[in-house]
C-alpha cells in the first residue's frame, strides 16, 4: 500500500469543487502571471503553483467572495518567486510583448484629443511597468493591482514594511521619471488628473 | 506634489486593471487539469508526511524529556519500568532484539550451524534443551542457583557441545527485573572480557571463598569465577543491586 496515495487522497467532492474553481479562475490567474513573467511557459508554471497553493489551502479561506483577490495575491507572489528563482536565466526571444489596451471607457465624456492622450498615457505607463525590474514590478502589482497594504506585502514577501515602502517609492520615482522623459507629466490633461486623483498611497 | 503622486498611483491602478484583465487567456485544458491534480495530490501527500514527521519528532523529543526527567527524579522505578518494556519486547520479538551490553560477545547465536573442527571432531552449534536434558548431556555436575532475584523464572536452557568433551550450558532466567544468565563450561577460562570498561567498573569479589571478577556497565553486571574446573559466568541485565549477582553466585553450590 502506497502511503503517499493515502496521504494525498482528495475526495470526489473536493475534486469537483477544485476543478470548478480551476476552470473559472484559470484565465484571471493566467493573465496576472503572464503580465508579470512575460513568458507563456513560465506563466503556465505560475498558474500551476498558484492553484496548488490556493486549492491546498482552500479550507483556510472563510469568505469565498474574496477568492478572486486571494488568487490574485497568490498568483502575483508565485510569479515574483519564479522570476526571482530564474533571474539568472536568459530567455532567448520568448519574452511576451503584452499589447497595452486602448481604453474607450468614458469616451462619450471626452473630446477625441483628450481620449487619445489619455490612452496614450496609459499605454506608455503599462509599457514602463512591464519593463520595471521584477522586484519593483512585483510590489507595484501587489499594491496597485491586488490592492494590498504595505504590511500585507511585507508579510507575503518576508521583508520589512519599510523595504516595501521604499521599493514602491523607488518604482513610482522610476515610473514618473520615465514618463516625464516621454512626455511632460505636468501636462497630463486636467480631466485625467481629476478623474484619477485623490487617492493617497 | 502629493496630489500628483496620488494621481500617478490611481493611474497605475487603472492601467493595470484595464490591461491585465484584457490579456487573452487560453481555455483551461483537461490535460492541464489532470497534471495539476496529480501535482496537488503529490504536494498534499508530501505535506502530510512532513507534518507527520514533525509530529513524531516533537513527540519523541517530549518523550525523551519526560524520560530524562523521570530518570533524574526516580531512577529506580524508571529503570524497572524500562526493563518491563524490554522484557515485553523480548517476549514478543525474541532473539531479534539485541541489547547493547557487555553480554553481546557471549550471546549464543542460535543460527550457528554445527561445524567440523580441523581435528575432525564435531562442534555442535547451540541448541535449546530442557534443564534435565542439559544435566544429562554435561560431563560435569551442572549446578543451578538456589537463590534468584524476585520475579525471575527459568526461561531457556541452551547447550553447546564443543570439541572434545567441552560443553557449555547457558541457563537463562527472565522476569520483570530483567534477565539473568548463568553460563557454565568445563573449559577453564582465566581471562575475562572487559571490553572498553573503565577501571572503576571492574571489581574483585569473593564467591564462597573463590576469587572472581565483576564488571558493571550499561545497566548490566557480569560476574566470572572458576570453581572445581568449571568456569561460571553470571550475567544480570537490568536494574539490580550489585549484591544480587553475588547472592546468586553464592547460592550455586
Amino acid at each position: 500500500m502506497n502511503i503517499g496515495k493515502i496521504l494525498g487522497k482528495i475526495n470526489p467532492t473536493e475534486e469537483r469543487l477544485f476543478r470548478l474553481l480551476y476552470e473559472k479562475h484559470y484565465p484571471q490567474c493566467y493573465r496576472i502571471a503572464l503580465s508579470i513573467v512575460k513568458n507563456r511557459e513560465l506563466a503556465q508554471d505560475v498558474v500551476q503553483d498558484t492553484f496548488i497553493k490556493v486549492l491546498d489551502s482552500l479550507h483556510q479561506i472563510r469568505d469565498m467572495e474574496k477568492f478572486d483577490s486571494w488568487l490574485a495575491v497568490v498568483a502575483t507572489s508565485k510569479a515574483i518567486d519564479i522570476l526571482r528563482k530564474r533571474r539568472n536565466m536568459v530567455f532567448m526571444g520568448d519574452t511576451e510583448t503584452i499589447m497595452p489596451y486602448v481604453s474607450e471607457q468614458g469616451a462619450e465624456y471626452k473630446t477625441p484629443d483628450i481620449l487619445a492622450e489619455d490612452n496614450e498615457l496609459k499605454k506608455e505607463l503599462f509599457e514602463i511597468i512591464q519593463r520595471l525590474k521584477p522586484a519593483y514590478r512585483g510590489v507595484v502589482y501587489m499594491r496597485y493591482y491586488c490592492d494590498m497594504t504595505y504590511g500585507q506585502i511585507a508579510q507575503l514577501l518576508g521583508i520589512k514594511e519599510g523595504t516595501v515602502k521604499s521599493r514602491i517609492n523607488r518604482a513610482l520615482g522610476l515610473i514618473r521619471r520615465k514618463l516625464s522623459n516621454k512626455r511632460t507629466y505636468h501636462n497630463v490633461p486636467k480631466l485625467v488628473q481629476k478623474r484619477v486623483g485623490g487617492q493617497d498611497a | 506634489m502629493r496630489e500628483r503622486e496620488s494621481d500617478l498611483e490611481s493611474l497605475i491602478k487603472q492601467t493595470l486593471h484595464e490591461n491585465v484583465d484584457r490579456i487573452p487567456a487560453p481555455v483551461p485544458s483537461g490535460e492541464g487539469w489532470d497534471r495539476l491534480f496529480q501535482e496537488l495530490k503529490r504536494h498534499r501527500a508530501e505535506r502530510s508526511m512532513q507534518r507527520w514527521k514533525q509530529g513524531a519528532a516533537v513527540a519523541a523529543a517530549v518523550l525523551a524529556l519526560v524520560v530524562g526527567l523521570a530518570v533524574f527524579a526516580v531512577p529506580g522505578k524508571v529503570g524497572a519500568a524500562g526493563q518491563k518494556v524490554i522484557h515485553i519486547f523480548k517476549e514478543k520479538i525474541g532473539e531479534s532484539l539485541r541489547i547493547t551490553s557487555i553480554f553481546n560477545d557471549d550471546d549464543a547465536t542460535p543460527a550457528n550451524p554445527d561445524t567440523v573442527n580441523p581435528d575432525g571432531r564435531l562442534t555442535r552449534g547451540p541448541r535449546t534443551v530442557t534443564l534435565e536434558e542439559a544435566e544429562a548431556l554435561t560431563p560435569y555436575d551442572l549446578k543451578v542457583p538456589e537463590y534468584l532475584p524476585e520475579g525471575m523464572e527459568l526461561a531457556e536452557v541452551k547447550i553447546k557441545e564443543m570439541s572434545g568433551a567441552t560443553v557449555e550450558v547457558r541457563i537463562i532466567y527472565r522476569g520483570l527485573p530483567g534477565e539473568l544468565q548463568i553460563q557454565e563450561t568445563n573449559m577453564v577460562i582465566e581471562t575475562m572480557e572487559a571490553g572498553n570498561s573503565r577501571k572503576e567498573d571492574i571489581h574483585e569479589v569473593s564467591i564462597n571463598g573463590v576469587a572472581g571478577m565483576m564488571i558493571t556497565k550499561n545497566n548490566a553486571t557480569r560476574l566470572q569465577y572458576n570453581k572445581d574446573g568449571i568456569t561460571f559466568v553470571l550475567m544480570i541485565l537490568g536494574d539490580q543491586p550489585i549484591d544480587e549477582i553475588i547472592k546468586v553466585g553464592e547460592s550455586i553450590r
